[in-house]
């Protein structure tokens, strides 16, 4: 769908509020118009980020209508009504408070042009890509920056690595955290902490399987839907001692 | 919590304070430790968004969600930026300006 014309002009119009650097409106993980002064790369970053936010908070019953985010040189507003967002770059002085209520008289006004974005034909609109790009599961033979250490060490029962383990896990827990993210959220957030567990291209051992399963749990934004997982994950860990 | 923890989202206001060795305190510590987890949660995306933007510190955090306002802003001493934060959570309406000064 071409981006709708009114839309882009009354997009445009969030500009006179004088601290506006830049607007862009998603529906869903498509960005409908990007007037960010920004590269369209950092700008379908910035898209996917405010997608899995805005969806996380979403996929577990919450609804948050505005976000508000302050930094050093520039603040970052996020409005959602459903599957629409609304993203604002303002400058540090920026009047929140007025440039909040342009933005909810955008969202308002135009209403039934956004809603009927969600009948629109999907194939001109710019997919968001994935925030990094997807590794490949099925080549886990592949691991040449495994550090090996230089001196020979005696050799532990446990590391030794299990590739097919980990892919069979890894599933599962796709599949376990799939029930209260989205399916590509929850492979994203898996992809993230098994990075921050300081696996890089390598699959993570066994012995780490658990502390994976428990970190990604307290990713979930829901308590009761953390207990519900937490208690699934553990059954799940048996078959992993 | 489908919503805020009821505990929290049913107070009119109520100030949190996570110091730098991650300790949340507020009037009660479970709302302190369900306001830490609420900002954990939020604040990974708000780095994230920044990171995208080429920032180098975040200032504040702030979400509506129903009738109930939260913001989250990181201490500055001498003009330097702290591990510190200052949270609140409130139900009144004010201007997002006036929340986040609250926490100044």
């Amino acid at each position: 769908m071409p981006a709708d014309a009114s839309i882009v002009s009354a997009l445009s119009e969030l500009h006179r509020y004088g601290a506006v650097d830049g607007v862009c409106l998603l529906y869903q993980d498509f960005i409908v118009a990007n007037h960010l002064p920004i590269s369209d790369k950092k700008a379908n970053l910035i898209g996917a980020t405010v997608t899995e936010m805005c969806d996380g908070y979403q996929a577990v019953g919450r609804n948050i209508t505005e976000f508000y985010f302050g930094y050093d040189q520039c603040q970052l507003f996020v409005f959602c009504e459903g599957a629409v967002r609304l993203v604002i770059i303002l400058e540090s002085e920026a009047d929140l408070d007025q440039v909040g209520q342009g933005a909810r008289a955008f969202l308002a006004e135009n209403r039934s042009v956004l809603k009927a974005l969600s009948d629109a034909d999907l194939t001109q609109r710019i997919k968001v890509p994935a925030k990094e790009p997807e590794r490949k599961e099925s080549a886990p033979e592949e691991e040449p920056e495994k550090e090996e250490p230089s001196v020979s060490v005696a050799p532990v029962a446990e590391p030794v690595e299990k590739p097919d383990e980990w892919i069979v896990f890894r599933e599962k827990l796709h599949q376990l955290l799939s029930r209260v993210l989205g399916s590509g959220q929850s492979s994203r957030l898996i992809d993230r902490v098994v990075k921050e567990h300081g696996y890089g291209k390598r699959n993570p051992l066994q012995v780490d399987f658990e502390s994976i399963g428990n970190a990604l749990v307290e990713k979930v934004p829901n308590k009761s839907k953390r207990r519900g997982l937490q208690s699934l994950l553990t059954e799940l860990y048996k078959h992993y001692r | 919590m489908n919503s805020l923890t009821p505990d929290i989202a049913k107070a009119q206001t109520t100030m949190f304070r996570i110091a730098g060795d991650r300790v949340a305190s507020s009037a009660t510590a479970e709302d302190a430790e369900n306001f830490r987890e609420e900002i954990d949660y939020l604040h990974y995306f708000v780095v994230r968004l920044g990171e995208d933007l080429g920032m180098h510190t975040v200032d504040y955090g702030a979400f509506i969600e129903g009738e109930s306002r939260v913001g989250f802003r990181f201490n500055k001493s001498h003009g330097v930026q702290t591990s510190e934060i200052n949270g609140i959570v409130s139900t009144a309406k004010m201007p997002m300006k006036q929340l986040l000064e609250e926490l100044l």
